[in-house]
């Protein structure tokens, strides 16, 4: 019987093998038709059928694959092969819990089945079912004792604690979860380090330090690796200070440039000794070793950190003659900057003017000399870095003039240093030295354009990145600065290309697409923004798919310690604040890119817009991007702020997209049933946000009646200036407005069509000066906001127009029943039609208006203001600026005439 | 002067200045949760004090027998970083944790023209045990150099005895 079965499945395996090789290659036509052919032979056969249906599924035929898996299902398939299959397919529908459903029938058919059982353990891990997951373990350690299927189970009830409220964890599940290792333990079961991890963890999570410490003295500890440093920690945590103290001498001792374990070791020493004995320690490490480790250096600064507000120090020499000690000492090395300024602000501002003397002293390059080694232009590029942390680029230290002196010195510094280093003596892999310089001079260039609005510093910069970036092809720095020039001056064209050769992907689109996706429609290059929304959508979704994998390989592999952070993985990249932005971005760009009222209906239809519960939940959205990548040396702010302002660029992000999504829900609520009320709540929601929390969340940005406060290029730029642009120009309140009358009377009336003919953001603003280097970014970011609302507000009409038609009709039918009505109906009618050509036709006008703006733009001739002697550099600068305010162009214009053939319709 | 500690997913988000650099590849998540999830204790990160990703290793323990090693799969250190020995830490944590694991030897595969770190690797104690031919994609191919180092538990030092002929990839267990 059982090698019938046997060669029954080996028959199977054989004619089912080429439908798999098919759907492997992804010839899901030919997969279909080897499905087909077997199923002719033997039509019950259920694994082919499920492979048919996968196979219809990639082909686009949900319906079919659905009738066939629905099929199979009633059947309670328990054979793993079909049962696999069907996982797939599920997975791809996004329908996880299915999953589940077939394997705990095919469980219940078979329940003695170890594999099915496990498979059915990972559906719920899939589905973050941690009861469900405790029950599947338990029953599969009870028809398999083995240690990982008990350790699944008490990690299924350590999940359920992290995931219940405090006190039910702390009272009831944490202890389950104790007791059940305990059982083991007294069983002398445990065998793996992952095992007393898991220990350790529920320990931990009940802050049970003084157990965990013993469990890292006893017999268990045999299992783990670094067990010294972690019983270091819970004597710090347990106040056990000499004994903490000296657990981390020995570790240092062991490890004498692992800073974590100085920091603790001060944490713990000053509790009960002296600082002068901690002094002591620290200078005994550094004769004794024999290579020069930096951390004992850096501890000293540490320690003053620590014991500056309590006690002074005796016999301790000036903390800027230690700086100055560890910069001689460790000059050279890029690290340096970071380090010493951790601990600047132990200094006073006189205090740090004594400290850039004395360094200057010790690199010994005149205030008009260069540096004649590549060392000594290192220690001379970490010197001008700390020069403009402690202040001396910026006012009061530095005025206009003196800035733009700066920027020369640093351009003749870059100079010089790269004939130090020539290209041919460097691996092209490695970083020009003098490339520091640049940078910096860019930061200025980048202050002058912001405070004076010449536009001849952002082209100077970018021809010095430009040059940079030939000799120093590696360096990624001088790539993100360039992109964020290219943006100032609204060249998208050349910063997507500069963001091309970073070569960013997967995670990365997510953490650094900030730097560029954002933008590039607003300034025009709306086919661009298309592929690249498209493909960051595309990584989110795939990530989607398979972040449930990690997590069941985490339990294949016993490795308890990740599960959590696994989940909060996919929590995070789920919940992508930049997701989000994206996909609603993306929606609004395909929406106004319909030519008829069929396409725009069929493009709301397969978005699935929710107009009732919040489709965005933004406490729950993360902001994932990485802003420290983009280098900068900024003097600290007085109060603390953050110089990069994450918290208020992340609010201008969460503003942008809640309007953004609420004209998003605008648009679907034209169509939807109570049209009236939505469109009240929407435009009622838009209008708050632009009157109230935008201007506020703005304000920040502004100083001094600027509204462009924030010269600083570490600030992302995308968020605050689409949320400016559409606040100015204007295009919330219209479209709210617009809306809202639209909520009121079914058409269009008399003031709202007075609004639009007034409202800015139906205008482009004046072009750009001639025959002087300009920034394009304002002129550009008009004209797509205008070609934006055009399309939107059009779509509106379009929407609310078709929607009229069918109640039309269909009151025209009952004019039988009552004539006075009917005539009063087609009065409105006539009213109604005619509004909505009298706002077709201003909308046309608006889009000839661009239209022929734009044409005359088209001929523009940039000029970069640099000199001649800059010659074959000016020529790409020039191309690539040329280039890309032509694709604006076009681009926004071909946008303009697909507004204008929707509009046709309207009239008609 | 770092702090060495175990690679988390919340890095994932923040090692750019490590991985824009050309030499480094950035992979899909999978591969990086992957070996989070099987090998955790072989994926560290060094910090710098102000808390940026400084370097990162990553590896596994494979083979059976007196082929259990630990192999170092990518090594990267940010070109801000390089030249302070951190490359040198990074592999000999991998180095002690093969230990604990009680493995044969430590391997790593590196392209031939990647001079300077064939040299690093030779002055730590690796040796090129065999040439893998075409091992890296590309136009054209490029030969891998498999380098290894003997542990403890290899008395004999038979794991760093080289080849005398190259081998494919195909033929690499």
């Amino acid at each position: 019987m059982a090698s019938k079965t046997r060669a029954d499945n080996t028959v199977n395996e054989r004619r089912l093998r080429p439908i798999y090789d098919w759907l492997d290659n992804g010839n899901n036509k030919k997969a279909l038709q080897e499905a087909d052919k077997v199923l002719k032979k033997q039509p019950s056969n259920q694994c082919a059928r499920v492979l048919k249906a996968l196979a219809l599924l990639r082909l686009g035929k949900e319906n079919e694959c659905q009738t066939i898996m629905d099929k199979v299902r009633s059947e309670i398939p328990y054979e793993d092969c079909t049962l696999q299959v069907m996982s797939i397919c599920y997975r791809e529908r996004h329908q996880p819990d299915k999953i589940s459903e077939v394997y705990e029938a095919a469980v219940k058919v078979d329940p003695s089945n170890e594999e099915l059982l496990t498979h059915l353990f990972m559906s719920y891990v899939r589905l973050g079912d941690y009861k469900k997951q405790q029950q599947t373990a338990l029953a599969l350690y009870k028809l398999k004792p083995k240690n990982p299927y008990y350790f699944w189970a008490v990690m299924s009830v350590v999940m359920q604690a992290i995931h219940s409220d405090r006190k039910l964890a702390k009272e009831i599940t944490l202890p389950l979860a104790e007791r059940m290792v305990l059982k083991l333990i007294k069983e002398g079961k445990l065998e793996a380090e992952q095992e007393v991890q898991l220990y350790l963890m529920i320990l931990e999570l009940q802050g049970k330090s003084e157990e965990m410490l013993n469990v890292l003295s006893g017999p268990l500890a045999s299992h783990l690796s670094s067990v010294s440093q972690h019983k270091a920690a819970l004597l710090l945590k347990l106040k056990r200070f000499p004994e903490a103290a000296n657990a981390y001498k020995e570790l240092i001792s062991e490890n004498v440039d692992n800073w974590t374990y100085y920091q603790d070791y001060l944490l713990a020493a000053l509790e009960f000794q002296k600082p002068e004995e901690c002094l002591n320690f620290l200078s005994k490490i550094i004769t004794s070793s024999e290579k020069k480790f930096r951390a004992p250096y850096l501890a000293k600064f540490e320690l003053l950190k620590l014991t500056k507000s309590s006690q002074i120090i005796q016999n301790i020499t000036e903390p800027i003659d230690l700086m100055c000690q560890y910069f001689s000492q460790f000059g050279e090395k890029s690290c340096v900057v970071g380090d010493l300024r951790l601990y600047l602000h132990l200094l006073t501002p006189t205090g740090k003017q004594d400290l850039i003397q004395k360094i200057e002293e010790n690199v010994g390059v005149k205030p008009e000399g260069f540096p004649i080694t590549v060392q000594q232009m290192q220690r001379h590029i970490h010197l001008e870095q700390l020069r403009r942390i402690c202040g001396f680029h910026h006012p009061p230290n530095s005025d206009i003039n003196k800035q733009k002196q700066l920027v020369e010195r640093l351009c003749k510094l870059y100079k010089k240093g790269n004939e130090l280093c020539p290209i041919q003596d460097r691996l092209p892999t490695d970083f020009c030295p003098a490339d520091s310089y640049i940078l910096l001079a860019t930061h200025l260039l980048h202050e002058l354009w912001c405070n004076t609005n010449d536009a001849v510093y952002l082209y100077r910069a970018m021809e010095l990145l430009e040059r940079g970036l030939l000799s120093s092809p590696a360096n990624f720095y001088i790539k993100i600065l360039l992109i964020r020039i290219y943006l100032e001056a609204g060249i998208i064209g050349a910063a997507d290309h500069v963001f091309t050769l970073l070569d960013v992907k997967h995670i990365q689109l997510d953490s650094l697409g900030y730097l560029h996706s954002p933008l590039l429609a607003p300034l025009g290059h709306l086919s661009l923004a298309s592929i690249t929304l498209d493909h960051t959508t595309k990584f989110f979704i795939a990530n989607y798919k398979d972040s449930a994998d990690h997590l069941t390989f985490a339990y294949k592999y016993g490795s308890f310690v990740k599960i959590q952070e696994f989940v909060e993985l996919k929590e995070r990249l789920e919940n992508s604040l930049h997701f989000v932005m994206t996909n609603v971005d993306k929606m609004l760009l395909e929406l106004s890119w319909c030519n008829s009222s069929t396409s725009l209906i069929s493009t709301l239809d397969n978005m699935d817009i929710q107009l009732i519960e919040d489709s965005v939940r933004l406490n729950s959205l993360r902001d994932n991007r990485d802003l420290e990548v983009v280098p900068g040396w900024e003097p600290f702010t007085e109060n603390g702020q953050d110089i990069r302002m994450q918290e208020e660029t992340r609010m201008c992000m969460l503003r942008l997209l809640t309007v953004r999504d609420l004209i998003l829900k605008i648009l679907a609520a034209c169509v939807a049933p109570d049209s009236s009320s939505l469109l009240k709540r929407f435009s009622n929601e838009l209008k708050q946000l632009d009157n109230e929390q935008i201007p506020l969340i703005l304000q920040k940005f502004e100083s001094e009646g600027k509204k462009n406060k924030s010269c600083r290029m570490l600030v992302p730029m995308d968020a605050v200036e689409r949320l400016r642009e559409a606040h100015y120009s204007e295009q919330l309140q219209t479209i709210a407005r617009f809306a809202e009358s639209l909520a009121q009377s079914l058409y269009p009336d008399f003031e709202c069509i007075q609004m639009l003919r007034v409202s800015p953001c139906l205008q482009t603003i004046d072009i750009p000066e001639k025959r002087i280097p300009m920034s394009f970014k304002h002129f550009l970011l008009r004209a797509s906001t205008c070609s934006e609302t055009l399309a939107i507000i059009s779509a509106i009409c379009t929407l609310c127009a078709t929607q009229l038609q069918p109640k039309t009709s269909q009151k025209k039918n009952k004019k039988k029943c009552n004539k006075q009505i009917t005539s009063n109906h087609s009065l409105n009618d006539n009213v109604n039609d005619y509004s909505w050509k009298e706002i077709a036709m201003l909308l046309e006008e608006r889009i000839q208006n661009l239209d022929s703006i734009l044409t005359e733009f088209e001929k523009y001739q940039l000029h970069t203001g640099l000199s001649n002697d800059e010659d074959d550099l000016r020529v790409t600068i020039i191309k690539h600026g040329q280039d890309s305010l032509g694709q604006s162009c076009r681009s926004l214009k071909s946008r303009a005439q697909i507004t204008l053939k929707l509009l046709s319709s309207l009239k008609s | 002067m770092t702090t060495l500690r175990p690679f988390t997913c919340n890095d994932l988000f923040k090692f750019n200045n490590v991985n824009l650099d050309p030499l480094t590849e950035t992979y899909g998540l999978s591969f990086y949760t992957h070996y989070l999830a099987h090998w955790p204790e072989y994926f560290q990160v060094a910090e710098s004090p102000s808390g940026e990703i400084m370097g990162y290793i990553m590896g596994k323990a494979e083979g059976q027998g007196e082929n259990w090693h630990g192999h170092i799969t990518a090594l990267t250190v940010s070109p801000n970083y390089r030249r302070l020995g951190l490359a040198a830490m990074l592999i000999e944590f991998l180095e002690k944790v093969s230990e604990k694991k009680q493995a044969y030897f430590v391997d790593l595969f590196v392209r031939v023209s990647n001079k300077v770190a064939i040299k690093m690797y030779q002055q730590l104690g690796y040796i090129v045990y065999r040439t893998v031919l075409e091992y890296y994609n590309g136009n054209p191919d490029e030969d891998a150099f498999d380098m290894r180092k003997a542990l403890s538990r290899d008395i004999k030092k038979k794991s760093v005895i080289p080849l005398t002929h190259p081998v494919r990839p195909e033929e690499i267990d």
